[in-house]
Order: C-alpha cells, then sequence, then structure tokens
C-alpha cells in the first residue's frame, strides 16, 4: 500500500466572534461561535485523488486553508508529509501545489510565463530549472501556444489550465485544489481532470480536489470524503460508497395492468419499494440483486416482458445519505456512516 | 545555509520583478503619477522667493530648506505607507491567498513588497536634487555620505511603523486608522515646512517621538549650506534618536507583524477579504 501524504485526525476549527478590538476595526457576521470542520479524519495515500464533496457550508473551504496553512485548526491535527499544518506550515505550503477556486489570483497584466516564473521564484526554484519547468507545465496543461500572453485576454479555460500549470510548477508531492473546474465547460473540464489524474500517477502525488459536478466525481472514480456541515458523512472508495449506499432502481414492464397489479402486491409483500409508473410497469427500488426481486414474483415471473436496471445517479446517491445522515443526527448522534475497508475506520 | 540565502534571493527578486512588470503594465499611469513630484519643487521655489527675507533660521537658503522636506517626507513616505499600499493592491486583486500559501517567510514580505517602490521614490529623489539644484539650490557636498545613511536609518524605521500600521490593514483589510494618524501628525510635527521651535511648547515634545523630526533636522544640518542655528535636535541627537526609534520600530513591527499573521491565521482572517 502506498505511502500516506495527507493525514487528516479529528480535526476541527471553531470560528469565534471577533475579539471587541477586531470589532472596532472590522464589522463581523459571526455572534456565536461557528463550528465550520467537526472531528474530520482521513488520508490520502501517494497516487490517490481524494475528492471532497458536499453542499455549500459543509467546510471545504475551511479544511483546504487548514490544510495550505492559511489558517489554524482549533483542535485534532493535520499533516502533510509529516508536517504539522499548524506548527510547520512553511514546510507544509512547500510541499503543496494550490489551486484557489478564483482566477483573480493570477496577475492578469502579466503573461502565462511571467506568471510561473514569479511562482517559481518564490518557490525557491533556480533560474535554470524555471526556465525549464516552465515549458514543461505550459505543455502539460496545453498552453504552450499561449505562454507570451497576457492572461487577461485568456479564457476561462486557460486561466484554470494556467491555475493549474502553477500549482504543478514546483512538482509538489501533494495538490489541493479548490473547485478547478468551476470556470469551465465540460469538455475542458475533462480536459483539466486528465491532466490532474496523469499528474497523481506520474508523480505519486496525493490529490485533494472540490467540486460540485458529482459527474467529474465519478468520472475520477477514486476515493470520496463527503462532508455535511462540517462533519464526516462518508470517507472512502466511490465503488464501496456504491456498494453500501445504492440501491439500483428496476423497471419491470408486464403483459398487462393486471399482471402489474399483482406483481406490485407481490413485490410489496417482499419488502420492495414499488412505485407505478405506468400502467403496465413499475419501479421498484431495492437493495437485493435484481434476480431476488424477480425470483419474489414467483409465477408471475412469466408475465413480465422487459426490464431495465439503472445506476442511481451520484447526485440522487448522495443526497439520500445526506438526508439520512440529518434524521440520524436528530436521533442518535453523528459519528459517519462509512469508512473505506482500506482506509482505517473511524 | 547557502541554499537558504539562495532561496531568499529568488523570493526578493520575484518581488522586485512584480515591481518592475505592474510599472510595464501601466507606463502611462506610472509616470503621470511620478510626475507630480516635482510640482511643488516648482511651488517651493517661488515660496522660497516669497519668503526669502524671512527672519526665520532656515540654515542659510529657504528654497533647500523647503526642498530638503519635502524630498525626506517623500521618501519616508514610502517607508511609511510603501508596504500597505501594496498590500492593499494584494488584497483587493484578490491575490493575497495566493502569495500567502507560497513557501515564503511571512516576515520577509515587508522588505519584499517595498522594495521596488523604494528604489523608484529613490531614483525620484535623486531627480528632485538635480532639479531643485538648476532651480538654485544648495547642498554640501562632502556630507552627502553621512546624509544617505541618515535617510536609509530613516526609512528602515518609517518601515517599521508602516510594517505596523499594516499589521492592522491584514486583518481589516482596509486602510488603517494607525497610519492615518500618523501621517496626519507627522506633517504637522516633523518640521518638514517649518522650524520644530515654532510648534507650541506643550506638543513640541511629541515631534522627538517621530523619527521624521530626526531624519529631516539632520539632514539638514549635513546639506544646507549655513546649519549653525538651524532649530531642532542636533546631529548628535538626531543619530542617537534615530538608531534608538530605528531599534526598537524594526524589530518590534517585524514581531507584532509575525504575530498578527498567526492571529490571522487563528481567526480566519487572512482568507477573508
Amino acid at each position: 500500500m502506498s505511502e500516506i501524504l495527507v493525514e487528516v485526525e479529528q480535526l476541527r476549527k471553531v470560528y469565534e466572534p471577533y475579539a471587541f478590538m477586531m470589532r472596532l476595526l472590522v464589522r463581523t457576521a459571526v455572534k456565536e461561535p461557528v463550528v465550520a470542520v467537526d472531528d474530520l479524519s482521513f488520508t490520502v495515500r501517494a497516487g490517490e485523488i481524494g475528492a471532497i464533496v458536499g453542499p455549500n457550508g459543509a467546510g471545504k473551504s475551511t479544511l483546504f486553508r487548514i490544510l495550505t496553512g492559511l489558517t489554524t485548526p482549533s483542535g485534532g491535527r493535520a499533516t502533510v508529509l509529516g508536517a504539522d499544518v499548524a506548527a510547520d506550515s512553511k514546510a507544509v505550503r512547500r510541499n503543496v501545489g494550490f489551486m484557489p477556486a478564483e482566477n483573480r489570483t493570477l496577475f492578469l497584466r502579466f503573461t502565462a510565463v511571467e506568471n510561473l516564473m514569479f511562482h517559481g521564484r518564490l518557490q525557491g526554484m533556480s533560474e535554470a530549472r524555471i526556465r525549464t519547468r516552465t515549458d514543461e507545465v505550459l505543455e502539460m496543461v496545453g498552453l504552450t501556444y499561449a505562454a507570451h500572453r497576457a492572461v487577461d485576454v485568456m479564457s476561462s479555460g486557460m486561466k484554470a489550465r494556467l491555475q493549474l500549470a502553477r500549482a504543478i510548477m514546483h512538482e509538489p508531492p501533494v495538490l489541493i485544489l479548490d473547485e478547478p473546474t468551476g470556470a469551465v465547460d465540460p469538455i475542458a473540464s475533462k480536459e483539466l481532470l486528465d491532466i490532474i489524474q496523469a499528474y497523481a500517477q506520474a508523480n505519486q502525488a496525493a490529490v485533494l480536489l472540490s467540486s460540485h459536478r458529482l459527474e467529474e466525481i465519478e468520472a475520477l472514480d477514486d476515493n470520496v470524503v463527503l462532508l455535511d456541515r462540517g462533519k464526516l458523512v462518508y470517507w472512502g472508495a466511490l465503488d464501496r460508497l456504491r456498494s453500501l449506499w445504492e440501491r439500483p432502481r428496476i423497471e419491470i414492464v408486464f403483459d398487462s395492468p393486471a399482471s402489474a397489479d399483482v406483481a406490485h402486491r407481490r413485490l410489496a409483500e417482499s419488502g420492495a419499494e414499488v412505485l407505478e409508473v405506468g400502467a403496465s410497469e413499475l419501479a421498484v427500488t431495492s437493495s437485493v440483486p435484481v434476480g431476488v426481486v424477480l425470483g419474489s414474483l414467483g409465477e408471475h415471473l412469466a408475465s413480465v416482458v422487459s426490464v431495465n436496471q439503472s445506476r442511481l445517479p451520484l447526485r440522487d446517491l448522495l443526497g439520500r445519505m445526506l438526508d439520512e445522515r440529518r434524521v440520524r443526527d436528530e436521533q442518535v448522534g453523528d459519528r459517519p456512516l462509512a469508512s473505506p475497508a482500506a482506509g482505517g475506520a473511524q | 545555509m547557502i541554499g537558504s540565502l539562495r532561496r531568499g534571493l529568488q523570493v526578493q527578486r520575484a518581488f522586485f520583478r512584480l515591481g518592475w512588470l505592474t510599472v510595464v503594465s501601466y507606463p502611462l499611469g506610472f509616470v503621470a503619477n511620478n510626475a507630480g513630484a516635482f510640482v511643488p519643487i516648482v511651488l517651493y521655489f517661488f515660496f522660497g522667493r516669497l519668503f526669502e527675507n524671512s527672519s526665520a533660521n532656515v540654515g542659510g537658503d529657504i528654497f533647500t530648506y523647503l526642498v530638503i522636506g519635502l524630498i525626506l517626507t517623500g521618501l519616508l513616505d514610502t517607508g511609511l505607507n510603501g508596504f500597505g499600499a501594496q498590500l492593499d493592491t494584494e488584497i483587493k486583486a484578490g491575490r493575497l491567498e495566493a502569495i500567502l500559501v507560497e513557501p515564503v517567510s511571512w516576515r520577509s514580505l515587508p522588505f519584499g513588497l517595498v522594495q521596488f517602490t523604494l528604489v523608484t521614490r529613490s531614483v525620484l529623489a535623486l531627480m528632485a536634487v538635480v532639479v531643485s539644484l538648476l532651480l538654485g539650490a544648495h547642498y554640501t557636498a562632502s556630507n552627502v555620505p553621512m546624509a544617505l545613511v541618515v535617510v536609509i536609518l530613516g526609512i528602515l524605521a518609517t518601515l517599521g511603523i508602516g510594517i505596523l500600521g499594516a499589521s492592522v490593514r491584514i486583518l481589516a483589510k482596509r486602510t488603517d486608522p494607525v497610519l492615518i494618524v500618523y501621517s496626519l501628525a507627522a506633517a504637522v510635527l516633523s518640521g518638514a515646512m517649518f522650524p520644530i521651535e515654532l510648534l507650541p511648547r506643550v506638543i513640541r515634545p511629541l515631534a522627538y517621538l517621530i523619527p521624521h523630526t530626526y531624519v529631516i533636522a539632520a539632514v539638514r544640518r549635513l546639506l544646507m549650506p549655513e546649519p549653525d542655528g538651524l532649530g531642532g535636535p542636533s546631529l548628535e541627537a538626531s543619530l542617537i534618536g534615530l538608531t534608538l526609534l530605528l531599534a526598537v520600530l524594526y524589530p518590534m513591527a517585524l514581531w507584532a507583524f509575525g504575530r498578527t499573521m498567526e492571529y490571522g491565521r487563528k481567526i480566519g482572517a487572512l482568507a477573508a477579504y
């Protein structure tokens, strides 16, 4: 198993209301302590991509700020290549390539090369290495043709690629990408994700990225960290999440409405969720395999004309998990719903 | 050790280059902003003619007296506001977060971000001296090296105050009230445009709390053609006062800046705008 590069242990961040002197300087909306991250624990290994998913206010940005040293945790700890993010943030920042959500962080009047050279120098790279690496990363992100073009005339997709080039310029072993595809079209988004995957594989880098585009998370088919209101809902492989939570929808067409009625009763008795979607068609949601569902029809199996099984979109799957989590929170507590088989249970 | 030095030089080089690229990005704006610095010299030339028979002791030439005050105020203002202004630009542009996640010691930011402005303002000051010479100012050339030492000490001391002010700006994200109050006070108390002996006796001691007073008094004593009888602190007192202020202000400012950054991390203010 590959090396753990990012380790988060019982991480907690509470934003306290500003002290009186601070309130004299600037108004704050925080009147009560706000728990932005609460008891988070997960790891990201070399070569892995961890997709941070969750609704607005889930704690994604705070988590990234902690991991890049911009804010300190209130409890627990996080390490990047063994360096504590709170106590040794400079070492952490040297090992992390960060892509902020906003492309304003680029110098808009400067060319792509000038932006990359500025970053390379702040990373302490030698001039010779900066020149070589600038050419390399521009080629990797497909921006060689725009190397000497000012950023302000670039499209959103080009700016995103340049931001990614900046993040990987110093060949960091850890990438933290805050909504890297947020401002780009689906085709450019796929290209970006391909570059990120290739970088993670080639450099055995640990990647943490956030995205609201769940189809992208599905396409990455790696690990998922699902957050909700600062708490960890799920951490682990996407496949495992599906196996634990997915209840496929089976659409069955019968030879007559009467057969459908009989089948409806039989299926409901077996414990499946059944919905009539047509006079002779039922939709069945069940956690058991399709063969078992059909087997429960007994002698009425012969009236089945066709069967179609569809995967639940990730959006619906995560939505269901969050709904059940919220209900459970109110009833019993707030432990994560599941953790990965190989990642260490919490 | 050598690796750290090389890395540190690369960081400073990055910031210098940043200043240069910013200037060439808006060339006319740069020229227009700085050309305005020469207008007051002409203004003071005529003031000098108007008040050339004044009874106040101005070292033998009121025009030179005023020009020294003007040039030094501009240079010290760079130390005072240069870092804060650059910080403001980065905050408004939304780039501060990206700079702070670089593996750069945050204590190296003040000098890094202000160095290019210091160089350009120094060149402008030199040009202002040349213009004033053309308009009839008189300087004692042999004391120029010592005057430069005093100016460098003064810039570092005011940079200390600027860093303290910028510490507030990092948290408040706005022009800091500390520097506004200080700048107003310095304009009146420093003796840049008139001898501090003209200040009411009650507030005169305050003049001795700011570096401007010592820098302006010392440079006038070094460069004015007839320095005997000039008001303000003596050359020795100025050097001692300036050194003491520098020794206290600069380390205190860097310490305070570091503490502010840590506090900003704690309350989450470094990534908020």
